[in-house]
């Protein structure tokens, strides 16, 4: 056997000579291992005979053979009327080998061609793994996305369902301790009223976390004072922190009045989220918390960064790994009440202010949270909600100047209707109430008020359409421009559609924050 | 070469009538192998000389191709190229497995359909320009190529490269996928054919 003949067994695919009648001339190794013939068997017989091959094939090797050109037969194309069909049960469970056949016809006027058989079984079949394992991974994430989808709307609905009772109770327990009460009475009603703020922090946080899970929260940045958001955060834990005998201390040294431009609630609320942990975690020694800045133009800050410290258990190195992730709660003998979603959220937040939170942490020594945050004046221009959105405009009629107010409150739900009614009449208002669209239209076309708090989402007649109306004069000249407020438990960003579009001037959160409540009636009183 | 030679619109014909015939025997080849109604247009055909080299993205629209590449050689000796866009490619391919498209999805029967639709379009034209103009031609085997357009334009950008850049339609059922089949000669190559084709008509 010459050198030629020795190379060709030796390959790894099979390899055949036809003369200018099909009759087999050379055949490799190959094929004779995968026919099962001897090499005197095949030599001289006819490939038509011997492998039967389709008329489509026979039509591509006459062109090869006539046109003097290569001709490529993929094995998908040409089904099973492949040219060679070897008796092979493939381990992959394909009866038939899957091959690629390449035609060449030979230099030289007698017409010999030679046939290379490639077997692509294996690649086939992957070929063919490969894509039901995509369609497979497709389909097993858009089930996980639209589970995910679900779950953060289910989240975020029953959250929202939530704050409308909370509203009750938390409203109803300040009332009550604004009354006379021994000490035991004082003692449940402080736990009731601790325990619906927490609940209602918890409730903050779900919601929150979902609209980070669909993109949608959204930074607003206005104009605040350091200091006095520094102080009072930290004033709540004060408290707490007494409570324990562990020292509470804030460095604000050299920061005079100084303003910064960024969301002063998402500010105040990573400080809260932060501090509360160091003091939760510290039973002794003290807490701190450190503000350092960059001066920008002016009186306005360009960065900030705060450290807040503690004397605490500290954090391990396994701890730390995740730290930021949520539902990652920190490990405590005693457990901690919370979601796991604080230091994400934070975290969240920080980035969302151009900055970040990073910690250092020992076991037995501690630990450093320190977070950072921007300036969001280079980010004035684009932001449109960048305006307070508490304007009273000039065309706000009062019934009369005294400080006592005719007060509409329209909502579907009696306990807030009852529950402003009282806060409001405790303040020397007079109140009225209605309990959907229609009651209240009623109400404004008989006698003129100063001030209509009204629920959005009412029946009959929705607190959109019922401001439409009014605005239009539909309930009479008297109440065309009464100052507007509305109520709802989401913010006033996540409402659709403008409210001032509605004529509306002020929004209120529920659960109604006393605080946000008595700023409305001040302006309306000033007005 | 001559700008007229290139400008000449009776070569132009010759070339229009040589790829017509030729691509037309390649869509009969197809739609018996595929078992589908496949049809091949030929709205133009067009000259790129080296300087002209970015004129080929300009045609194509895209920076993405796939190629079936052949050389071959004898009297005339050139490569010729079918270029398709991914996105078209990838349309053809399921058209002609009749399987569901998936993007990205250049499996190994993906690319074996497309080698062998290039290997009939290229072997039709050329066959064609062979027997019509009495060339005894010999081919390579042809290869394929899934990111082709730098390979493209540096055979383009040879110093004298002239191209002949055919721009055909495939319509597979309700499918219409446009490609490019160039065919790349050298300088001294192309005159030759010129020649020969000047020489028949």
């Amino acid at each position: 056997m010459d050198m030629q003949s020795e190379i060709l067994d030796a390959a790894p695919y099979g390899t055949l000579v036809v003369d200018g009648g099909n009759g087999i001339l050379f055949a490799n190794q190959w094929v004779l291992r995968q026919m099962g013939r001897s090499r005197e068997e095949l030599i001289g017989s006819n490939i038509e005979s011997l492998c039967n091959p389709s008329p489509l094939v026979l039509r591509q090797m006459i062109l090869a053979r006539e046109q003097g050109r290569p001709v490529i037969l993929s094995q998908r194309l040409h089904g099973y009327f492949l040219p060679i069909p070897l008796p092979v049960h493939h381990v992959s469970g394909f009866t038939h080998m899957q091959q690629e056949t390449t035609i060449v016809p030979l230099a030289g006027s007698d017409h010999r061609m030679a046939i290379t058989i490639r077997d692509v079984t294996p690649i086939v079949v992957g070929d063919k793994r490969l894509k039901q394992l995509q369609r497979d991974l497709e389909s097993a994430r858009e089930r996980a996305e639209r589970s995910d989808r679900n779950k953060g709307r289910f989240l975020a609905m029953i959250s929202h369902d939530i704050r409308t009772p909370m509203n009750g109770l938390i409203g109803y327990t300040e009332l009550l301790l604004d009354t006379e009460l021994d000490e035991h009475q004082r003692n449940y009603a402080e736990t009731i009223h601790s325990s619906g703020h927490m609940l209602l922090n918890l409730v903050n946080d779900i919601l929150d976390y979902s609209k980070i899970e669909d993109g949608k929260l959204r930074i607003r940045p206005k104009l605040f004072d350091v200091r006095e958001a520094v102080e009072d955060t930290v004033a709540v834990f004060r408290p707490d922190a007494a409570r324990k005998g562990v020292d509470l201390k804030v460095s604000i040294d050299g920061l005079g009045p100084v303003s910064f431009f960024q969301d002063g609630l998402r500010f105040r609320q990573v400080m809260a989220n932060l501090v509360s942990n160091a003091v939760k975690f510290t039973d002794r020694g003290a807490v701190g918390v450190n503000v350092g800045y960059t001066k920008g133009y002016g009186r306005i800050l360009d960065r900030l960064e705060v450290a807040v410290t503690d004397t605490g258990p500290g954090i391990s190195s396994e701890g730390l790994a995740g730290l930021f992730e949520a539902y990652q709660q920190l490990d405590h003998p005693t457990p901690i009440k919370g979601t796991g979603l604080g230091l994400f959220i934070s975290r969240q937040l920080c980035q969302l202010m151009g900055g970040d939170v990073r910690v250092e942490s020992e076991l037995g020594r501690g630990s450093v949270f320190r977070f950072t945050v921007s300036s969001a004046e280079a980010q004035l221009e684009a932001c449109e909600d960048a305006q307070p959105m508490e304007v009273y405009p000039p065309h706000v009629r009062r019934t009369d100047q005294t400080d006592s107010l005719r007060v509409l409150v329209v909502d579907d739900s009696p306990t807030n209707c009852r529950l402003l009614g009282s806060l409001l009449g405790r303040l020397g208002h007079q109140v009225d109430s209605a309990g959907d669209g229609n009651e209240a239209a009623a109400c404004l076309s008989l006698k003129p008020y100063d001030l209509v708090i009204m629920d959005l989402l009412l029946p009959h007649l929705s607190g959109f359409d019922l401001a439409k109306n009014l605005r239009q004069g539909a309930y009479g000249e008297g109440n065309r421009w009464v100052a507007l407020c509305s109520l709802s438990g989401l913010e006033k960003h996540d409402i659709s559609g403008s409210l001032t579009d509605y004529g509306f001037h002020f929004h209120l959160r529920k659960p109604i924050d006393t605080l946000a409540l008595n700023e409305v009636i001040r302006a309306v009183v000033e007005a | 070469m001559t700008d007229a030679s290139l400008m000449d619109p009776v070569i132009k014909d010759a070339f229009l009538e040589i790829a017509n015939i030729g691509i037309g025997k390649s869509a009969a080849s197809m739609s018996q192998l595929a078992g589908k109604h496949v049809a091949i247009t030929i709205p133009s055909i067009d000259f790129v000389r080296t300087g002209e080299r970015d004129s080929f993205q300009l045609m194509t629209g895209t920076s993405s191709t796939v190629i079936v590449e052949q050389r071959f050689h004898g009297e005339v000796v050139g490569t010729a190229i079918l270029c398709l866009a991914t996105s078209g490619a990838l349309k053809l391919a399921s058209m002609l497995l009749g399987e569901e498209l998936h993007q990205d999805a250049f499996g190994e029967m993906e690319q074996g359909a497309l080698l062998e639709l290039g290997n009939i379009m290229i072997g039709g034209l050329v066959g064609n320009m062979s027997n019509v103009l009495h060339l005894h031609i010999g081919y390579d085997i042809p290869e394929m190529q899934l990111n082709g357009t730098g390979k493209v334009l540096t055979l383009m950008q040879k110093e004298g490269a002239c191209t002949v850049v055919v721009n055909s339609n495939l319509a597979i059922e309700s499918t219409d996928v446009s490609s490019f089949l160039l065919l790349v000669f050298g300088e001294h190559e192309f005159e030759a054919l010129l020649d020969k084709i000047r020489s028949v008509m």
